[in-house]
């Protein structure tokens, strides 16, 4: 990569719409921000303010009405086919719902096989030898590998949907709520492995959540999202400390205080 | 706050040959707010439905679950109203809510259809839903998860019970609809005097809402007593390491979060 | 045996039924050597009248066992072929139709609802009128009635599965439409799928028989409906001509239908 390319933002959003999101999901109106190597922007907000609608859009799962997606300045918004597929390596995405993310009827191996051959990352004879790399990365043996995803805890799947993802070596990784389903102690696990992989790559997380005690912890700055507008965006410590919209305060007083 | 509503004594609960629970004991106290506290496989589910009589016909249970104010064995729908996690899942898709609340009604108030509609207006009132009465012809998909949770709850406390058992009924929404709920379920108690056990893996919930927190391990009650004994000075290693890995606004930014290390445990 | 115990009562009797079928068509070489179409007796036995002729002889004197059991060959080949060809065809394109939407779903559907307006009788009975009457032909002419029951119910499944987050996570690796289709799609929309396989294959041995009684049957081979064909000329005086095939028809079609439901309450009870 050279010095040029390194000072460009890694995604750079400008002004994105779209009426209404895809299975009857909030619209959005003009989104606009940039996410920097290395750095953890967290998009807050309630159900239906438009988060998910989101990050499928910047996925290029749909296709918003105006605005741009670039990544490392190349605008990807009208991408398609062959062009759009050379250009999927770059950015990945970790599911809520890791079940429902994976083929019921994939093994491990498979799951991360995919990426491997599809993108040519690897010879068909050292597939093996890069999934069983990938598995120790993210804390998982290698007797995973025959495993189905109903045979694996909900922590154990989204170290195989995290692994999935680093892969193809991404510059950006889409985080949709990736620990609001597992249990607090597994929590903790997942997300020192996403801080750790920030810390040996310099990708960077684009951290979709509602729980802004996580997004205290885990992210550098934040979006607070309100019926598919930004209401209010900062350093986390700097919305925290100082919420200037009603939508940030209502969030902050919905988390659960500890009381000893 | 004296007398004795639920009394469980040496509960033990085994699918095929796997132990759910063991030998689990405590008391409920009347208008009481329980919070049974307890990761994935800790068997808290299985407590609350063995309590509901809701368990799977393959469960074998021992053990005493003991209603002292009862004369008769407490009636689900009646005396005990149950509220589930997953919302879509406990509401019939193809009826209409205001007749699936007037059913809970007519089965257990023995009232007509049309007073147990008036009925179904007086719970979605309760409950908060606003213009209850031009939502009783909506459909479950017509609504959020929030508000379908509010209905599942109205369903839940249309036979009046005096009993509420709540399994992670928030889990599933997000920070602001579950505060939402968990307001209801707090007004619930104070004015009517219903006695709340709820599920969560959510401390700091716990700690908010409840007036005594049963803390279970891989099955094993290993913690119980009133919120400010159990959270202010906990005795079991579980416990204290929940109590750590808990994630607060101000827990510094960017560095590693404790984890639980099941190998310095028991 | 694992499969033995998943079955209810249904299904073992469906699948005992077809089991023995099965070992009737494949021990036919030892059981009853030779042409069956040779005349081997005296015409018009009567059945058990002779031992050399448990089932009797038919009106040239050949023998109803062995038509019977050669009979069972030709159906359940022309039965199972023809029920997988429709299967496999119809779930190809039912999956294309789903899963690319759009102008590919308004024409592939458009042409299975073409296909499905003519009786699947009648279009098999004109396939084979145009191109004469043999097994693979038959096999050809009975799957082009059948394969859009199939095409259909998997349509409605891939439209269905096409929305879950694991097409959306194979689309983000960059995996091509057509191999989620195929691979990742497919696979998931066939349970439905495949419990179509005994209404398929019933209606395939029926469809054969019909073909085979309207003399539209390879003429070289004998099969049950030929059979029944030829007994309705002496029907009055010798009934058990037409009712001997007539009931390996039931037995056979009953046993399909039984394993299916068997087969489909399986399905149901172990997701």
């Amino acid at each position: 990569m050279t010095e040029g390319a390194r000072a460009l933002p890694v995604l750079e959003v400008d002004n994105l719409a779209k009426r209404f999101g895809d299975r009857g999901a909030a619209g959005l109106k003009d989104v606009t921000f940039a996410v920097a190597q290395d750095e953890t922007l967290a998009i807050v907000g309630a159900s239906g303010s438009g988060k998910t609608t989101l990050a499928r859009l910047i996925m290029r799962l749909a296709n918003p009405e105006a605005g741009s997606i670039r990544l490392h300045g190349r605008d990807v918004t009208r991408l398609h086919g062959e062009p759009l597929r050379r250009m999927r390596p770059r950015f990945q995405m970790v599911f809520q719902d890791a079940l429902a993310a994976f083929n019921p009827r994939a093994s491990v191996r498979r799951i991360l096989e995919d990426p491997l051959r599809i993108h040519g990352l690897a010879e068909p004879k050292d597939f093996d030898a890069s999934i069983d790399t990938v598995l120790e990365r993210v804390g998982l043996g290698t007797e995973f590998r025959q495993r189905l995803p109903l045979e694996l805890s909900g922590g154990q799947r989204q170290r195989v949907a995290i692994a999935r993802a680093i892969l193809t070596r991404p510059d950006l990784i889409v985080l949709d709520e990736p620990v609001s389903a597992l249990d607090v102690s597994v929590r903790a696990q997942i997300l020192n492995l996403l801080l750790d992989l920030q810390d040996e790559t310099g990708v960077a997380y684009l951290f979709i959540s509602h729980d802004l005690a996580v997004v205290r912890a885990f992210a550098d700055r934040m979006i607070v999202m309100e019926e598919g507008r930004i209401v209010e965006d900062g350093t986390t410590e700097g919305v925290l400390a100082a919420p200037q919209a009603k939508a940030t305060r209502i969030l902050i007083d919905a988390v659960p205080r500890l009381i000893r | 706050m004296t007398e004795t509503y639920l009394r469980v004594r040496n509960l033990r609960v085994n699918y095929d040959q796997t132990a759910a629970l063991h030998d689990v004991s405590f008391d409920l106290a009347r208008g009481g707010r329980l919070a049974v506290i307890g990761e994935s496989g800790s068997g808290k589910s299985t407590l609350a439905m063995a309590i509901a009589g809701l368990l799977p016909g393959s469960a074998r249970t021992e053990g005493a679950i003991e209603f002292p104010g009862f004369s008769h064995v407490p009636k689900l729908g009646k005396d005990i109203g149950v509220l589930f996690q997953d919302p879509s899942g406990s509401l019939d898709p193809v009826m209409n809510i205001g007749d699936q609340i007037a059913e809970v009604v007519m089965t257990h108030e023995g009232t007509d259809w049309i007073s147990a509609r008036v009925r179904a207006v007086e719970l979605l009132d309760r409950v908060r839903i606003p213009k209850a009465l031009s939502r009783l012809n909506s459909y479950p998909h017509e609504l959020s998860g929030g508000q379908k949770q509010r209905i599942a709850l109205a369903a839940a406390l249309a036979g009046n019970p005096s009993l509420l058992i709540a399994d992670e009924p928030t889990s599933a929404l997000d920070t602001v609809v579950q505060r939402h709920i968990v307001n209801l379920l707090d007004e619930l108690v104070r004015d009517s005097g219903l006695t709340l056990l709820f599920v969560t893996h959510d401390i700091a919930l716990a700690s908010e809402r409840a007036d005594e927190i049963a803390v279970l391990y891989k099955g094993e009650l290993v913690e119980a007593g009133s919120t400010a004994k159990v959270l202010g000075q906990p005795e079991h290693a579980y416990t204290k390491a929940l109590i750590g890995t808990h994630i607060a606004l101000d827990t510094p930014r960017r560095k590693r979060l404790a984890e639980i290390d099941a190998s310095k445990l028991q | 045996m694992t499969f033995w115990r998943m079955l209810n009562l249904e299904g073992r009797a469906g699948a005992i039924m077809l089991a023995a079928l099965v070992a009737m068509a494949l021990l036919t070489p030892w059981i009853a050597p030779g042409d069956p179409l040779a005349i081997t007796g005296e015409p018009m036995l009567r059945p058990f009248a002779s031992s050399a002729h448990i089932f009797g002889t038919d009106r040239l004197g050949r023998d109803v066992l062995a038509g019977l059991l050669h009979g069972t060959r030709t159906t359940l080949l022309v039965a199972c072929f023809s029920a997988a060809v429709a299967l496999i065809v119809g779930s190809i394109i039912g999956t294309l139709a789903g899963y690319l939407g759009g102008l590919a779903d308004t024409v592939l559907m458009r042409m299975t609802e073409a296909f499905q307006t003519v009786p699947s009788f009648l279009l098999a009975l004109a396939a084979v009128s145009v191109t004469g009457p043999s097994v693979p032909t038959l096999i050809f002419a009975i799957s082009l009635g059948t394969w859009t029951q199939a095409a259909r119910v998997t349509r409605a499944e891939v439209l269905s599965l096409r929305e879950r987050d694991f097409v959306a996570a194979a689309r983000t690796l960059g995996m091509r439409p057509l191999e989620i289709a195929f691979r990742e799609v497919l696979p998931n929309a066939f349970g439905p799928t495949a419990s179509l396989a005994a209404i398929s294959v019933a209606a395939a041995i029926l469809i054969e028989a019909a073909l085979s009684f309207l003399g539209f049957g390879d003429p070289n081979r004998v099969t049950w409906g030929s059979m029944i064909a030829e007994g309705r000329t002496v029907l009055r005086a010798a009934p058990y001509l037409s009712i001997v095939p007539g009931v390996a028809l039931v037995v056979t079609v009953l046993g399909v239908h039984l394993l299916g439901r068997g087969l489909s309450r399986t399905e149901r009870l172990q997701p």
